[in-house]
C-alpha cells in the first residue's frame, strides 16, 4: 500500500479507536438530525395566525365571514408603533404579509423562517382564499398534513396540523404602509415552541420548503462540522507527535495532510450519509444538496471552518514542543453555528450580537443558500464578499500552521 | 550557543550533560537540521549538512527527540509502519520486527501505544529510531521520566545497539547514567564548558575520593551522615593516612564522581 494509503487507514483506525471521535463522528449528527428534524414536533395543536386589518370595515366583514366558520377571532388593539411593533415581530422570526389595497401580497421578515412560512401563506391567500376574498367558502382555518416520528415509538405517523385565524383591529397598521389593508403575521415562536426550533419548518412541510430550510441548515453544518472534524484530527496526537519527523521528511508533509484529511473527512461523511438516508426515508428532500447555491455555501464553510480549526491548531501546536493536548474547535464552530442562525434564527439574538455575527461567512453563506434553494434567489456578491474571507481564513491558517510554515 | 564543537567517534556513546536550558536540545535538534545555526556548520558522516539534512544522509540517522511521541490509538506496529512511511525506510514485515526485538518490545506490538507503560513506550520509541537501521542514534534524553530500572534497561538496551554499529549521540541528566554508559561525555551550559571522558574530566577537575566509616566514637574533623562519618582523599593512598586513629568498624571507599566536575565546572 502506498504512503497515501497507509496514512489515510491509520487516521480512520485511530478515529475509530478515539470515544470522544466516535461522538462527534456518528452519534452528535445523528442526534442533531433526530432532535432538529423529527422528533420535535409532535403535538397537533395549532399556531395562530394574527391578522391585523387597517381597515376596520374591512376587519369586521372579514371576522363576520370567518365567524360563520366557527373561527376564533381575536382583536388585538394598542399597538403603539406598528413600524416598531413590525420590527420585533418580524425579529422573532415571523413573517408579515401585507395586502395592499391594490390587492399586491408583499411579504416582509429579517428570517428566512418568516418567508417560508409567509411564502405558504402568500400560496395560501393567493391561490385559495384572497382570489375568493367575497366567496362564501373562505377557508381561514387551514390543516396541513405533517409526517412526524413518536420519539417513543420510533413508528412514522401521519397526523395533520391545524392553524387557528386570529383577528385584530388594529387600525394603526396603516402607518405602516399606507396602501396595506391587511396585514398577516405568522407567528413562529408559538406556545409549541418549546418542542422546538424546527417545529415551523415541519409544521409548513406540507409544501417541503421548510424541510429543505431544515436540510440546507443541517447540511452547512455539516460543511463546517465536517472540515473542523479533520482539522481536529490533524491537530490531534498524530501532528503532536509526528511533527518534527514530518518536517524532517521532505514531501511527507503533504501527504500526511492530505491522508489525514481523507481519514479525518471519511467518517464525518459516512455519518453525513446516515443522516441524509434517514432523511430520506423520512421525506425529505434531499436534491437540495444539488443546488448550486447550496454546494457554493457549503464549500465556503468547509474553507471557514478549515481556516478556523488551522488557526486555533496553529496556536497550539509547535515544533518546539510545550504543546497542550489536543484541543477541540468543534464547540466553538457549533457556538459560531448558533449564533449564525443554523439552529435558530439569529435575529433573535441582542442587536450587539447581531452586529457582530452579520458580517461573517457562516451567516452570509447560510442566508445566500437558503434563499437559493427556497427561492432561487442568489446574492453572489454578497456571497463572494463570504467567500472571500473564508478563503483569506483558511489560506493564513494554513500557511501559519507549524506543518506548513517551517517549510 | 556558542563556540561549540564536538566531535563523535564512529561506534561510541557520546554524552551532552548539562543544566535545564543550557541547550542540549537546542543542540541536537541543530545538527538535524531542526534549528539551524546562525554560524557553523554540522558535518554528518563527513558531509556538510546545511539545514535539513539530504535524505540519504537523514536515512543513516535515528532519533528520539523532545515531544516525539506516536499515536497513542494505534498499535506498535500500526505506528511504526508509519514512521517508517514518513522516514522513507523499509517497512516489511522482517524489518519491523527486527527493530521491535532490538528493543524487546515484540511481544507488545500488537497493543495500543497509548495503553503502554512509560518504560515500554520509551523501548518503542527507540525502535521507531532504529528502522532503517540507522548508523547513529540522537537521543534526547532517552531515560527522562522513567523509574530508577527503566532507565537502566533502556540505557543497557541502547548501549547493546553499538555492538550491531550504531553510535550513539545522547543527552541526559543523570550522572549515573552518563558515569556508566558514555565513552565520551561534554558539558554544556550555552557553551563547551569540558569534554572528554568521565576519567579524564574527573580527572582535570580535581574530583576527590570519598571515605565513609561507621565508628565506635565520633570521628573529629568528619562530616557525620547518621552514624556515619565521612570525608575527602586526593586518591586512594591517602585512605590510610587519614584513617590514623579512627575506630572504625566498617569502611567504604567511593571514586570521584560527575557531582565533583559539575561544582567545580
Amino acid at each position: 500500500m502506498n504512503v497515501l494509503g497507509e496514512f489515510t487507514i491509520a487516521t480512520i483506525k485511530s478515529n475509530l479507536r478515539e470515544k470522544q471521535a466516535l461522538f462527534w463522528v456518528f452519534v452528535f449528527p445523528l442526534m442533531m438530525f433526530i432532535i432538529f428534524g423529527v422528533l420535535l414536533p409532535r403535538g397537533e395543536a395549532g399556531a395562530s395566525v394574527t391578522v391585523y386589518i387597517a381597515n376596520s370595515t374591512t376587519a369586521e366583514e372579514l371576522a363576520e365571514h370567518l365567524k360563520r366558520y366557527n373561527i376564533t377571532v381575536k382583536i388585538v388593539e394598542g399597538v403603539d408603533s406598528p413600524v416598531e411593533f413590525l420590527k420585533k415581530i418580524t425579529a422573532r422570526g415571523e413573517a408579515a404579509v401585507f395586502v395592499s389595497a391594490d390587492e399586491n401580497i408583499t411579504v416582509y421578515s429579517t428570517s428566512l423562517y418568516g418567508p417560508m412560512v409567509a411564502g405558504l401563506i402568500e400560496k395560501e391567500l393567493v391561490e385559495r382564499m384572497y382570489s375568493k376574498w367575497s366567496g362564501e367558502s373562505m377557508p381561514w382555518n387551514f390543516t396541513f398534513p405533517v409526517l412526524y416520528v413518536n420519539p417513543k415509538s420510533g413508528v412514522l405517523h401521519n397526523t395533520t396540523y391545524r392553524v387557528t385565524v386570529y383577528f385584530t383591529n388594529s387600525s394603526q397598521a396603516r402607518v405602516i404602509d399606507n396602501q396595506t389593508q391587511i396585514i398577516v403575521l405568522i407567528p413562529t415562536w408559538t406556545p409549541q415552541v418549546a418542542e422546538g426550533i424546527n417545529y415551523v419548518d415541519l409544521r409548513a412541510g406540507v409544501s417541503k420548503s421548510s424541510a429543505i430550510t431544515w436540510l440546507v441548515r443541517m447540511q452547512l453544518i455539516f460543511g463546517l462540522y465536517l472540515i473542523l472534524t479533520v482539522a481536529y484530527t490533524i491537530h490531534g496526537y498524530h501532528v503532536v507527535g509526528f511533527l518534527k519527523r514530518l518536517y524532517l521528511r521532505p514531501g511527507t508533509k503533504q501527504v500526511f495532510l492530505m491522508a489525514v484529511t481523507l481519514g479525518g473527512a471519511t467518517l464525518p461523511l459516512l455519518a453525513a450519509v446516515a443522516v441524509l438516508i434517514l432523511a430520506y426515508l423520512a421525506e425529505y428532500p434531499v436534491w437540495v444538496l444539488a443546488n448550486i447555491g447550496f454546494l457554493a455555501a457549503m464549500i465556503s464553510n468547509m474553507l471557514f471552518g478549515a481556516g478556523v480549526g488551522l488557526l486555533l491548531s496553529a496556536a497550539d501546536v509547535g515544533l518546539r514542543g510545550g504543546h497542550s493536548p489536543p484541543l477541540l474547535p468543534l464547540p466553538l464552530i457549533l457556538l459560531l453555528a448558533f449564533l449564525c442562525g443554523y439552529f435558530m434564527p439569529a435575529e433573535l439574538l441582542p442587536e450587539d450580537v447581531g452586529q457582530f455575527i452579520r458580517p461573517l461567512p457562516p451567516y452570509v453563506t447560510r442566508a445566500f443558500a437558503e434563499a437559493a434553494v427556497l427561492f432561487n434567489t442568489y446574492n453572489w456578491p454578497q456571497f463572494a464578499a463570504a467567500f472571500l474571507t473564508s478563503a483569506t481564513v483558511f489560506i493564513g491558517g494554513l500557511l501559519l500552521h507549524p506543518i506548513i510554515k517551517k517549510t | 550557543m556558542e563556540d561549540v564543537f564536538l566531535e563523535v567517534e564512529r561506534g561510541g556513546m557520546f554524552c551532552i550533560m548539562g543544566p535545564n536550558g543550557a541547550g542540549k536540545t537546542t543542540l541536537l535538534e541543530s545538527i538535524l537540521g531542526l534549528r539551524p545555526p546562525d554560524r557553523g556548520v554540522v558535518r554528518l558522516f563527513g558531509m556538510e549538512v546545511r539545514g535539513r539534512p539530504p535524505l540519504d544522509v537523514l536515512r543513516r540517522v535515528g532519533y528520539l527527540l523532545e515531544d516525539m511521541g506516536l499515536d497513542p490509538l494505534l498499535t506498535v506496529w500500526e505506528n511504526l509502519k508509519l514512521v517508517a512511511s514518513i522516514n522513507g525506510v523499509r517497512s516489511s514485515h522482517g524489518e519491523l520486527k527486527t527493530a521491535l526485538e532490538a528493543v524487546g518490545a515484540l511481544d507488545y506490538a500488537k497493543r495500543l501505544y497509548g495503553k503502554l507503560s512509560a518504560g515500554q513506550k520509551r523501548r518503542v520509541l527507540i525502535a521507531a529510531a532504529l528502522l532503517g537501521e540507522p548508523e547513529l542514534l540522537i537521543l534526547d534524553e532517552p531515560d527522562a521520566n522513567l523509574d530508577p530500572a527503566s532507565r537502566l534497561e533502556i540505557m543497557e538496551l541502547v548501549q547493546g545497539l553499538r555492538s550491531k554499529g550504531v553510535t550513539v549521540l545522547f543527552s541526559t541528566h543523570s550522572m549515573d547514567i552518563a558515569t556508566k554508559f558514555a565513552d565520551k561525555l561534554a558539558i554544556l551550559n550555552r557553551r563547551v564548558l569540558a569534554m572528554g571522558t568521565v576519567e579524564e574530566l574527573i580527572a582535570k577537575f580535581g574530583g576527590r575520593w570519598k571515605v565513609v566509616v561507621r565508628s565506635r566514637k565520633p570521628v573529629s574533623g568528619w562530616e557525620q551522615l547518621g552514624d556515619r562519618y565521612m570525608t575527602y582523599v586526593r586518591n586512594p593512598a591517602e585512605v590510610a593516612e587519614v584513617l590514623k586513629g579512627v575506630e572504625a568498624i566498617e569502611v567504604a571507599i567511593y571514586p570521584p564522581d560527575l557531582s565533583d566536575v559539575f561544582k567545580k565546572i
